[in-house]
């Protein structure tokens, strides 16, 4: 392998940004299957990720 | 995805409706079809490409996909249906996608009914029962369409696939394979909603000149994000271009008058292509040289001015000097001259040489003086060695100039002679085909004015961005809002890492999949790899090392081919497997299917292919005839068969020397198929 694997660069981050790519993944994955979006989906998924990311500046 | 049932209706050869259960097993991965030829392997194979991407790829002649029986018992006027429908399960979910045409007779023959539409409808273990809004889009995200020739792959047909392109297309559907689609689309929302999100928070909070700067952050970011949009515009556009460009040669190299040609012409293009590479090579050459030692083009002239000064003093002997101070000081010293004459304290003597001592040189000054006029020496000699390299690249490059632009001459002086042959289709391709390259060369430019503007608007971002964080942290006004934002900013950073690292890391291991499957099939006589382009490139293996091999054979393509896509479901397969995979890119398992899949392979090859695919692959199908179907093959497959069925043909008049068990006569009259279940043998 001649770069760094996405574990290995993923092993790198800050553990607070660790988890919240954690978080927003499985958000996102929850959609996966519907194809392209529709608004509303846009919508529920992009307040899902502010909430996550207001919960990590606060701590 | 694995395919659990195709199911149609009047569809080709099959009259009314028909259904075909595969095997889901992974331990009896293999479902083999077997029929003659004309008995519906192909239908079959078009069947699925139908439903999914309303395509088909027919080499019978016949393209009707109505069922003939069908539309003879309809009377005049009337509606007569025809559909295709695959279940199927994809990451947990059970899909039913189905595709349905309707004609009306008119007279022997059918009209369409409006245009084919498209259901995909879902049953999800959490939310039950769904129906995708966008179809098309949805079945694309799931099996690309572009890699659909090699999923749903025809190994007679072969030379027919577009060639193993390294296509912008080819490298997002293996992307989109890979699971990497949701990591994109997460990469999209922070980018776009969540920091504008955040940003608008920020401006409620700020003063107005940082408000201000804010703004002129953002209003920067929109023109970056338009300008990446309009890059990938074009680079759609130019890599859809040169596959309609290559479709066009094909055709062209298929006629025999042009042949002759189109292959000069593909000859001057890959000349013009090298010499592109070697002026772009003199260019780097040349950066690479004003960056290390284009200052000392600005020193030649200084360097002379000073050499000469020291020179003139030199000649007055005022440096170095003849005399040093040491060797005085040591005659001071010991009270003798050279000359025999007394050195004693008052005497002339004496205060003649003290004299001389003072302007005497010092070990330091005669060493500053050798450096300095030998640095200065080879700054000349090193900014004429400058001088001489560019002089010598810049002839180069004109020689290189000179040469592609006397093949571009070539080349339209060919492509004038097409435009003007008296052979319509063949004028009327190359018409298409210069539009298009115009179109190529217009979209090249977009895409280096773009990238220079997004480099401008980047660097002024930084400063803005370096200005507003200045100001806030100044007047205490860091808040809570910039925070949220620097959060969104890290994670988005974050995800563009990961993805890079990721795309690089599937395009080695499917490169060295590749290269393991060939081996495997092809005996190590030959090596197989794939470039940073995704291009699949092939060699063969000699005492004096590797050679390119640029034109495969019909064989070769098949186990080229093969070996490609068999390594991208067995990579995205292994990715699913992993451990740790779901959390990031979850990869996928994907069904193979085969018409005719030993195709031009020879007796050895098609041994390792029926050993081979069915390990990659997690569901493989099998469209075989007979002839293909050796008893080795059959022996080898055996344990691995989950599923099996014959296709039978119903004919009015059956051919003599067909296997009955394949070719029966028909009742009704009319030409059909039906498929059974088991093999008949052969």
């Amino acid at each position: 392998m001649s770069g760094k694997s996405a574990k290995d660069i993923m092993a790198s981050f800050d553990p607070t940004i660790k988890k919240l790519i954690g978080q927003i993944l499985a958000i996102e994955k929850e959609y996966r299957h519907m194809g392209t979006l529709a608004e509303t989906n846009e919508e529920d998924i992009c307040q899902r990720i502010v909430a996550e990311i207001e919960k990590v500046a606060k701590e | 995805m694995k395919i659990k049932k195709l199911k149609f209706k009047n569809f080709r050869q099959f009259y009314g409706e028909h259904s075909i259960e595969f095997s889901t097993l992974s331990d009896k991965n293999i479902t083999v079809i077997h029929g003659e030829n004309g008995g519906g392997k192909t239908s079959l194979l078009n069947a699925f490409k139908w439903a999914f991407y309303e395509v088909t790829d027919l080499d019978t002649g016949d393209s009707r996909l109505l069922n003939k029986q069908a539309l003879v018992e309809t009377s005049e006027g009337n509606e007569i249906t025809l559909y295709v429908q695959v279940d199927f399960e994809h990451d947990g979910v059970n899909y039913e996608a189905i595709r349905t045409q309707k004609f009306i007779r008119s007279g022997e023959s059918e009209k369409k009914s409006g245009a084919a539409t498209l259901e995909l409808s879902w049953t999800d273990p959490h939310r039950g029962y769904d129906r995708a809004p966008n179809p098309e889009v949805r079945i694309k995200q799931i099996l690309p369409k572009n890699l659909h020739t090699y999923f749903f792959f025809h190994g007679e047909r072969i030379e027919k696939l577009a060639s193993i392109e390294g296509t912008e297309q080819v490298r997002e559907a293996v992307k989109n394979l890979m699971g990497i689609e949701v990591v994109e689309r997460a990469l999209t929302h922070l980018e776009t909603r969540v920091k504008k999100y955040f940003k608008n928070e920020q401006k409620k909070f700020s003063s107005a000149k940082d408000a201000q700067l804010l703004q002129q952050i953002e209003e920067l970011e929109a023109e970056i994000a338009k300008g990446k949009k309009e890059i990938a515009n074009h680079t759609k556009t130019i890599s859809e271009a040169r596959a309609d460009i290559e479709s066009i040669d094909q055709k062209i190299t298929a006629n025999k008058e042009t042949e002759e040609l189109q292959n000069r012409r593909k000859k001057i293009e890959e000349d013009i292509k090298f010499n592109k590479e070697n002026l772009e090579k003199l260019s780097q050459d040349n950066k690479r040289l004003i960056n290390s030692r284009g200052f000392l083009a600005f020193f030649k002239g200084s360097a002379a001015d000073v050499l000469s000064i020291l020179e003139e003093r030199r000649k007055k002997g005022e440096l170095p000097y003849k005399v040093k101070r040491q060797f005085i000081e040591d005659l001071l010293s010991e009270g003798k001259c050279i000359c025999g004459s007394d050195l004693a304290e008052g005497t002339a003597a004496y205060d003649h040489l003290q004299k001389f001592k003072i302007g005497a040189g010092g070990a330091d000054l005669e060493e500053g003086y050798m450096l300095t006029t030998g640095a200065l020496s080879n700054v000349q000699s090193d900014a004429g060695e400058l001088q001489r390299q560019l002089k010598d690249n810049i002839k180069q490059a004109e020689g290189f100039r000179g040469k592609i632009d006397k093949l571009s001459q070539e080349l339209d002086a060919i492509s004038d002679k097409l435009g003007q042959s008296e052979n319509e289709e063949v004028s009327s391709l190359e018409g298409r085909r210069k539009t298009l390259a115009e179109l190529i060369s217009s979209c090249e430019q977009g895409i280096g004015k773009n990238n220079s503007l997004i480099t401008q608007h980047s660097e002024e971002r930084s400063k803005i961005e370096k200005q507003y964080k200045e100001e806030a942290e100044k007047s205490g006004r860091a808040n809570e809002a910039t925070k949220k934002y620097e959060i969104a900013c890290a994670c988005k950073d974050a995800l563009q890492k990961i993805i890079e690292a990721f795309s690089n890391e599937i395009r080695e291991k499917l490169s060295e999949k590749v290269k393991e499957t060939v081996d495997k099939i092809l005996r190590n006589e030959y090596q197989a790899k794939i470039d940073e382009n995704y291009v699949l490139r092939f060699y063969q293996k000699t005492p004096s090392g590797l050679i390119e091999v640029p034109d495969l054979s019909s064989g070769q393509r098949v186990v080229a081919s093969l070996s490609f896509v068999a390594s991208i479901i067995n990579v995205a397969k292994k990715k699913y497997q992993s451990e740790g995979a779901s959390e990031y890119f979850s990869g996928g398992l994907y069904p193979l299917v085969m018409d005719t899949p030993f195709g031009n392979a020879d007796d050895d090859h098609s041994n390792n292919i029926a050993r081979l695919i069915p390990e990659l692959a997690d569901q493989v199908i099998i469209l075989a005839s007979n002839k293909n179907w050796s008893s080795e093959v059959d022996r080898i497959c055996r344990l691995k068969i989950g599923k099996e069925y014959s296709l039978v043909h119903f004919s009015p008049n059956p051919k003599d020397g067909v296997d009955p068990k394949y070719e029966r006569k028909s009742a009704s009259g009319y030409e059909h198929s039906k498929i059974e279940e088991g093999h008949y043998g052969g």
